[in-house]
């Protein structure tokens, strides 16, 4: 008999079969944020072979912003490079929190749902596997293998983009190491690793909640999925107490990542960034919202082991 | 290992709300047998066949293979395969997918026989479920299933919508190349006369009741089917047939030797007596269940 973490390897690899796009849209959306950058920065290069050597600092996307010639900086303008570049991370990492968030939304609420509806869970049902073990391979994934993957792809992405551009600074003198030290950049991608463990925590609840909604709905799981904290925010709006909103809705965003981020430039710099990011553990919040998340994926291996189709 | 009975049941039921989908089936089926499941529409077929599975609860008692389906589901996905319904593959998946999920998910399936049943076939390993036929995928679905060593297959529904060489070959190769006397075959469908030839035994089942449950050879020597001439006829349904039906200048009267009051008269009835033709019987035992009840 094969043992269950046999069959969760052999599940994962289902997933990853069934969901490819999912898994590969991390890497093509790097290749495009990469690809255009090297466009637009090719474009500030063959422009300004014929106008004066000057920064040009436009109005306009950061991308746009750093389309320059790097010839000759001065201190001052060197600041300002530090601060685009700077931006540009972070502009990377916030448009792979949405893909992110659109991966994990479509995932979450379609993978117990879809193979209800075209029946090929009968198919899967009639292999020796548990229910258990689906579920556990598709939490996996949702839960850990996306945002990992996202996270890393979004910092390479990034590293990537400046990469280009300290080449340019380093080939036109400019000191690339007084330059990192102005951006914290090294900190910004040490505090983003530092804060995955926690986001994945923070965000368990919404993706088990959204995995029991697949599960459990007969029609819409994205409906199920936003009514029912909706309808407890409207409790909360009047002023009844709306446990929801803190252990789903409020985690979903991350706000103490922002907030550690903002902490960088001041007093206290890297520790006192990594202890706010890390305070989250000492809530209840975060472990109520983790029972509240296993929870779900209990009901929702108990879903799947009564309910096989859904016609 | 072939004394237990691969299904016993007893006063197995199911109920949705508050119809009653399934009644008291009591069943008693054994190794190396290939069982009909055979009923009309919202008969209880497919619900009899999810309680056997495991995919649903119900009422009664109820072994297969030895494992109680739902708790031990695991244990006895080992021994059992299925295909419910044509077109429950995924249609995301790839031939050479399907192959290597299912050979690395079931500890006994083996490839080589896999890639033997799929090289007679001409599906190419790189195409997805989407782009075959229904009848493509249902050769890759059988192909798949016969690779994997199991005691019991359950079919419900196997051939839905195939041509008729389609059904033809699928019941060949499932006869040719997979079943021994250490299997059991259990199919439901509606295409009785195609599949009377490899069944051993019949079970009818009408409004979630077992109204029949013989094997062939039971058959043959309970039922009859007499031909008489219209002038006869009178004389022939006073020995209560359980079903009538017309021929070209006569009728067709079967009757159930248990059931009938004279079976010397029905002797006399016609010369040569045969066996009635499953379908026939079907509908027979159908309508007499719908008269009585």
């Amino acid at each position: 008999m094969n043992s269950a973490w046999h069959n969760i390897a052999w599940l994962l690899r289902r997933e990853t079969m069934e969901h490819r796009r999912l898994l590969y849209a991390p890497a093509i959306l790097g290749g495009v944020v990469i690809g255009l950058n090297l466009i637009m920065l090719a474009i500030g290069l063959i422009n300004h072979t014929h106008t004066s050597i000057r920064i040009q600092f436009e109005s306009g996307s950061v991308l746009n912003a750093l389309a320059l010639n790097l010839n000759t900086l001065d201190p001052g303008e060197m600041a300002d490079l530090g601060q685009a570049i700077a931006l540009l991370l972070l502009a990377v990492l916030l448009l792979f929190l949405l893909a992110f968030g659109a991966a994990t939304l479509n995932y979450a609420l379609g993978c117990l749902f879809e193979e209800r509806r075209d029946r090929s869970i009968l198919f899967w049902k009639s292999l020796p596997t548990t229910d258990g073990q689906s579920v556990a391979a598709k939490a996996l994934i949702a839960m850990l293998a996306l945002p990992v993957l996202y996270t890393v792809a979004a910092l390479i992405t990034g590293w990537v983009t400046i990469g280009t551009y300290l080449l340019l600074l380093l080939g036109s003198g400019a000191s690339a190491a007084q330059l990192l030290a102005e951006t914290h950049l090294g900190a910004t991608t040490a505090l983003t690793l530092a804060a995955l463990p926690i986001y994945i925590l923070t965000i368990a609840p919404v993706t088990g909640w959204m995995m029991l909604c697949s599960a459990v709905s007969r029609r819409h799981p994205m409906l199920m999925a936003i009514l029912v904290p909706a309808l407890f925010a409207v409790l909360g709006a009047l002023g009844l107490p709306n446990p929801v909103w803190h252990l789903l809705v409020g985690q979903i965003l991350p706000t103490g990542y922002t907030a550690a981020l903002s902490s960088l430039g001041h007093a206290g710099g890297f520790q006192h960034a990594l202890a706010l990011l890390y305070r989250p553990l000492a809530t209840l919040d975060l472990w109520l919202g983790l029972v509240f998340a296993v929870a779900c994926l209990v009901g929702a291996t108990v879903y799947r082991h009564r309910c096989t189709t859904l016609v | 290992m072939s004394d237990t009975p691969v299904i016993e049941a007893r006063g197995v039921g199911k109920r949705f709300q508050r119809k009653v989908a399934l009644a008291d089936i009591d069943l008693k089926i054994i190794s190396g047998r290939i069982v009909g499941l055979i009923g009309p529409n919202g008969a209880g077929k497919t619900t009899l066949l999810n309680r056997l599975l495991g995919l649903s609860g119900g009422d009664g008692t109820l072994r297969v293979l030895g494992h109680d389906p739902i708790r031990e589901r695991d244990a006895l996905m080992r021994d059992v395969c299925f295909i419910s319904d044509v077109a429950t593959l995924p249609r995301w998946l790839r031939v050479r997918e399907a192959v290597s999920l299912v050979g690395g998910l079931h500890p006994r399936f083996s490839a080589e026989r896999c890639a033997r049943f799929l090289a007679r076939s001409s599906l190419d390993p790189n195409t997805r479920v989407s782009q075959l036929s229904k009848g493509m995928t249902v050769q890759l679905h059988l192909a798949l299933i016969m690779a994997i060593d199991a005691r019991l297959l359950v079919l419900d529904e196997p051939t839905l919508g195939l041509d008729l060489l389609f059904r033809r070959a699928f019941y060949d190769n499932l006869l040719g190349d997979y079943f021994d006397e250490n299997r059991t075959i259990l199919v439901t469908t509606h295409q009785v006369e195609e599949i009377e030839n490899i069944l051993t035994d019949v079970i009818f089942l009408r409004d979630g009741r077992k109204i029949l449950d013989a094997s062939m050879d039971e058959l043959a020597e309970r039922f009859v089917e007499t031909h008489v001439a219209p002038g006869e006829l009178d004389a022939a349904r006073a020995l209560g047939p359980i079903g009538e039906r017309r021929l070209l200048g006569a009728h067709a009267l079967i009757f159930d030797r248990e059931a009938a009051a004279d079976t010397d008269a029905l002797a006399t009835l016609d010369d040569n007596p045969r066996t009635p033709a499953l379908a026939d019987l079907f509908t027979a035992c159908m309508n007499n269940h719908e008269a009585r009840a």
